[in-house]
């Protein structure tokens, strides 16, 4: 047996001891858990609800006009729908924008407005920029947006003028973005 | 190496594309709701007037005649408010012509407020005529205007035909078939005759008696209490009319009716209608 066989076996056998002697050690040991955790998202939503018409001329009876009704000089006759918005999200910020049809109509002398009014626990939240347009640099929760068209026949218009003559608002978009 | 110079390039190229893609895509939340389509209509604002029937009078101080028209409103509107006025425009020579809710109160001309479903509205056109007068048209003009503004209507023109006669200073004809048609009780007793043309007023006398009790014509009927004349109970007592006009006087006397008052009452000749 020469000296190399020699030497290999003697390795083997001081690698075999060293290799029991592993399995009989006591060692330290510690651990600590990771916290259950997990994000959610917040939302951005508009819902709307049936538009109701007034009659402004006739106060303390709400919603005393119909679609079939026939307005003359004087009358002030509004279309009022209620929006409401919810805006939830640590970095949310955005625009709310109603973007208005052009009116249709054959008056002469019909006087035409829109107007957005915000309202609700997050309305403090919200800054109105112009009569339809509305921006927000944080959540704001709920809110609800009233949006009046209003339309006047002015008491002067005289003769025959405006007799049967009608006007149509198309449907128009409300529409809440982020930014 | 001078190949590698345009594939540089096109790389940086890429990346700066994609990248400004990203912005242009990149994901923010929006919603939308319509405001919803919706209409406003005007109404009008009118009226109609019927034609009045055409009137006679006498060509004698003071002779009048009424007739009337029915006003409608036939405007459209909620809170449509109108006034309609009528207005006496022009009349015949020596004819005044007055107009008026009520033939017992007229004036030059009447407004009346309306809405388009309150009921029609009756006027009343009332001409008089003078010793001047001649036949022709009485002209009113309507219009209707808006309360407290607004609309107004254009005029429209109503017009009534008035014939002028000659003054009759004949009496009329006697009536006739005078006769009795019952009581109402012991003491007023009901009587009829036949109509006088042009006849304006009748009366019905006890005989000669000057007292007598009158009906406007065309009445041709009316009731007569014996206190009138004192004619007592069971008294039978005759009566007579005569036909009237304020230029021609009375006609002579129709036959008689004998009436006897009280308990025994009892008329003749009595037709019951």
């Amino acid at each position: 047996m020469n000296k190399m066989i020699k030497g290999s076996i003697a390795g083997a056998t001081g690698v075999a001891l060293l290799m029991g002697g592993f399995g009989t050690y006591a060692l330290w040991s510690d651990s600590e858990n990771l916290a259950a955790n997990g994000v959610q998202s917040g939302e951005l939503t508009i819902d709307t609800e049936a538009g109701v018409y007034d009659d402004a001329r006739t106060t303390g009876a709400p919603n005393d006009w119909t679609a079939d009704d026939l307005m003359v000089p004087g009358d002030v006759v509004t279309y009022t729908q209620t929006f409401d918005v919810s805006g939830d999200g640590k970095n949310l910020q955005g625009t709310i924008v109603l973007d208005v049809e052009d009116l249709v109509s054959d008056f002469t002398t019909l006087q035409y407005d829109v107007d957005v009014v915000a309202g609700g626990s997050g309305a403090t939240d919200i800054t109105k920029d112009s009569a339809t347009t509305f921006s927000f640099v944080d959540p704001f929760g709920t809110a609800t947006l009233t949006a009046t068209v209003t339309y006047t026949l002015p008491s002067g218009t005289g003769g025959t003028v405006d007799q049967n003559k009608s006007a149509d608002t198309p449907a128009s978009t409300f529409t809440i973005s982020q930014s | 190496m001078m190949s590698r110079i345009p594939l540089t390039a096109a790389v940086v190229g890429a990346l700066l594309v994609g990248g400004a893609t990203t912005g242009v895509t990149r994901a923010s939340w929006t919603n939308q709701r319509s405001l919803h389509a919706h209409q406003v209509t005007a109404g009008s604002m009118s009226f109609t007037a019927t034609s009045p029937d055409a009137v006679t009078v006498s060509k004698a101080a003071g002779s009048t005649a009424d007739t009337s028209f029915v006003l409608d409103d036939t405007s459209a509107g909620k809170n449509l408010q109108q006034r309609i006025t009528a207005t006496v425009a022009t009349t015949p020579a020596g004819v005044t012509a007055t107009v008026g809710t009520s033939c017992t109160t007229t004036g030059s001309s009447v407004s009346v407020d309306t809405t388009p479903t309150s009921p029609d509205q009756i006027l009343c056109v009332k001409v008089t005529s003078s010793t001047t007068a001649v036949s022709g048209t009485v002209t009113l003009q309507l219009s209707g205007a808006q309360q407290p503004t607004g609309w107004a209507t254009p005029v429209t023109p109503v017009t009534v035909s008035v014939t002028v006669n000659p003054v009759v200073t004949t009496p009329p004809a006697v009536p006739t078939n005078f006769r009795c048609t019952g009581f109402e009780n012991n003491n007023i007793v009901r009587f009829a005759w036949d109509a006088v043309s042009a006849a304006e007023q009748y009366r019905v006398y006890q005989s000669g008696s000057p007292t007598f009790v009158e009906a406007t014509a065309p009445a041709a009927a009316l009731s007569a209490n014996r206190n009138t004349w004192s004619i007592g109970n069971g008294v039978p007592a005759t009566f007579v009319v005569k036909a009237y006009t304020a230029t021609g006087g009375e006609s002579s006397a129709s036959n008689t009716v004998t009436v006897t008052f009280g308990s025994g009452r009892t008329c003749s000749p009595l037709v019951t209608p």
